[in-house]
């Protein structure tokens, strides 16, 4: 990658003002960012191990046995706080602070029988500028942590949020293409890229 | 209704592809794990696993085919006894070649009472797991990722695709398959390129692809040249896959060339050619003649025949015609299979069955019909969670199971 800042003023959330599922955070106003990442995942219903591999040479969501699922439902919440802490390619900050992602931009549908029927997930990314051009990898990024996170009932679309990127058709029909996508998840380089961006995660 | 014979458990990732030899009852797999399964596709027998190609591929190997047998599926050569072998295509943008050695076993002819034991006698041991399947080949020349390898009829050409948008087509003798002579590299596509299929009794070659077009390739008459000869627009996303119906299918009339592709805009489409395409006597026939009356291969002029009765909820993948049915049978991200049947009287088609969760909450990323040792044609379906499930696609389910 270029040593050059793509957008080298972009607008930064504080962390205390992120969507959580902590209904009163005072204690969490004092704490650091990586102190209210634990929380976030102590919180989490998924056995941590599952969470905290963000090395990518390891197994995917094979792991997911349907006896440790957990009873409860996915919502956008579990998965705002699987994607929102990892970091961008370029900044020290996640993409929650970036407002990358959004928590109003993730939609959740569960289907009726996890066994059978298939969920889904859609995720619109807001890109700090318009023509981004570490948008998809910033999506190869959301889509390989969902994708080792997820049970594979789990059917992922990442869009680029309407109107905020110049070639949002191109970057949405790569991140949606299994067989690229696929593809990218074997390439070396970009693999150690994604490592970084998911080593912020819990 | 569809029902399972068989989950096989032949991965431990992602299948992408799966293959059945024209005559002999095998299966080959391939799979992200960067090898190849191949299977004996007998059902008193379970399905035995014959061997297993590996150490060739660096990264996924995503497509898989069997060469025909020599003289062409539908007649095939007697004077030779045709070993079975077949391509694979890997992201690691090479393709391997795979073949058996005479097997010592011999074929001596006296030893047999009539035509059909011997018949059966080879057909044993040619699928026998005592064959070495044995790298034969490594082919180079695409630049990156090989999304697709299909052989024509006769298996003296094979077609590559890949993401570097192009591809080759390689000419070997189908008999030794000792060299693979690159003849012809087309860059007709913009984008990345899905997958290559042959039709079945002529040398067309058609391709799907990320640009949502498929296109169509012949040889130039007066030249050996391959060019392109149609487009077909329509679909509104990436074409995945496409195959031609069989001039011997029951579905197919006369003098019409048809076509079937599957797109990620959930849609199963039939394009057909009104133009009777030449068949290899009339090219044999012209070419006795000067060039300045010889027929010039012109257009091919195709057109969107009808879209199939909707069933798919995402991206379709694969798609397969029998030859034997007339059927057709799709299958994607959604895990559903869908069976297609044209009515007698009309051009009409509607869904006969489907079938869903047909690898549990997986996707399936390929399906053919292919057929059993027993003589009954089946369907094989490759799925992300490693299995490759073999179904019987009759409506009335049989009896004995």
């Amino acid at each position: 990658m270029s040593d050059e800042v793509i957008n080298a003023n972009p607008t930064i959330i504080n962390v205390e003002s992120l969507p959580t599922r902590l209904g009163a955070y005072e204690s969490a106003q004092t704490a650091v960012k990586s102190k209210l990442l634990d929380t976030f995942t102590s919180l989490s219903l998924f056995q941590t191990e599952n969470l905290s591999s963000p090395e990518l040479t390891g197994e995917s969501s094979d792991n997911w046995s349907d006896d440790d699922e957990p009873e409860e439902e996915i919502d956008a919440q579990e998965i705002f706080d699987l994607i929102g802490s990892i970091s961008d390619p370029e900044h020290p900050l996640t993409l929650a602070q970036l407002a990358v992602v959004n928590f109003a931009d993730i939609h959740v549908k569960n289907g009726p029988d996890k066994h059978k029927d298939l969920s889904e997930v859609l995720i619109k990314i807001t890109p700090t500028i318009t023509h981004c051009s570490l948008a998809t990898l910033i999506g190869l990024g959301i889509r390989v942590r969902l994708e080792r996170c997820l049970p594979p009932r789990f059917r992922i679309r990442i869009l680029v949020k309407e109107g905020t990127h110049e070639s949002e058709n191109q970057v949405n029909k790569q991140l949606n293409d299994k067989e690229r996508v696929a593809a990218a998840c074997e390439n070396e380089q970009l693999l150690t890229v994604i490592s970084q961006m998911l080593g912020s995660c819990k | 209704m569809v029902h399972l014979i068989k989950s096989i458990e032949a991965h431990r990732d992602k299948v992408w592809s799966v293959s059945g030899h024209a005559n002999l009852p095998l299966l080959a797999t391939s799979s992200t794990d960067q090898t190849c399964n191949l299977y004996k596709l007998s059902c008193r027998k379970n399905f035995p696993l014959i061997s297993k190609l590996q150490d060739a591929h660096k990264r996924s190997v995503r497509s898989v085919a069997f060469k025909p047998p020599l003289g062409g599926a539908d007649t095939p050569d007697t004077d030779y006894i045709d070993l079975p072998a077949l391509a694979a295509g890997s992201f690691d943008s090479t393709i391997s070649v795979w073949g058996i050695d005479e097997p010592e076993d011999q074929f001596e002819d006296d030893e047999y009472e009539n035509d059909a034991d011997k018949h059966d006698k080879q057909v044993q041991i040619l699928t026998s797991p005592q064959n070495d399947w044995n790298l034969m080949a490594i082919i180079e020349g695409h630049e990156n990722e090989i999304k697709a390898v299909a052989w024509n009829y006769k298996g003296n050409l094979l077609a590559s695709c890949s993401r570097d948008k192009t591809i080759w087509i390689w000419e070997t003798d189908p008999e030794t398959l000792e060299e693979f002579e690159c003849i012809s590299v087309l860059s007709d596509h913009d984008q990345d390129i899905k997958n290559v299929t042959w039709h079945p009794t002529q040398n067309i070659l058609a391709s799907s692809s990320y640009d949502d077009t498929i296109r169509l390739y012949k040889q130039d008459e007066n030249d050996d040249d391959w060019s392109c000869v149609g487009v077909l627009n329509g679909h509104d996303g990436t074409v995945w896959c496409s195959a031609f119906e069989h001039p011997k299918a029951p579905s197919s009339s006369e003098g019409k060339v048809r076509l079937v592709s599957a797109s990620d805009d959930l849609s199963v489409r039939i394009w057909s050619c009104k133009e009777t395409v030449n068949n290899e006597e009339d090219y044999e026939r012209n070419s006795a003649l000067p060039s300045s009356i010889k027929y010039v291969a012109k257009e091919m002029t195709w057109e969107l025949e009808l879209v199939l009765p909707s069933v798919h909820e995402y991206p379709v993948y694969s798609v397969c015609w029998s030859k034997e049915s007339g059927k057709i049978a799709s299958a994607g991200s959604d895990g559903k299979i869908a069976i297609y049947k044209q009515n007698e009287n009309s051009n009409d088609w509607e869904i006969e069955s489907q079938y869903s969760s047909a690898h549990g909450v997986s996707e399936i990323n390929c399906i053919s019909w292919c057929k059993l040792e027993e003589g009954d044609e089946v369907l094989v379906t490759a799925g992300d969670d490693g299995h490759v499930n073999i179904w019987d696609p009759s409506i009335a389910k049989r009896e004995d199971q």
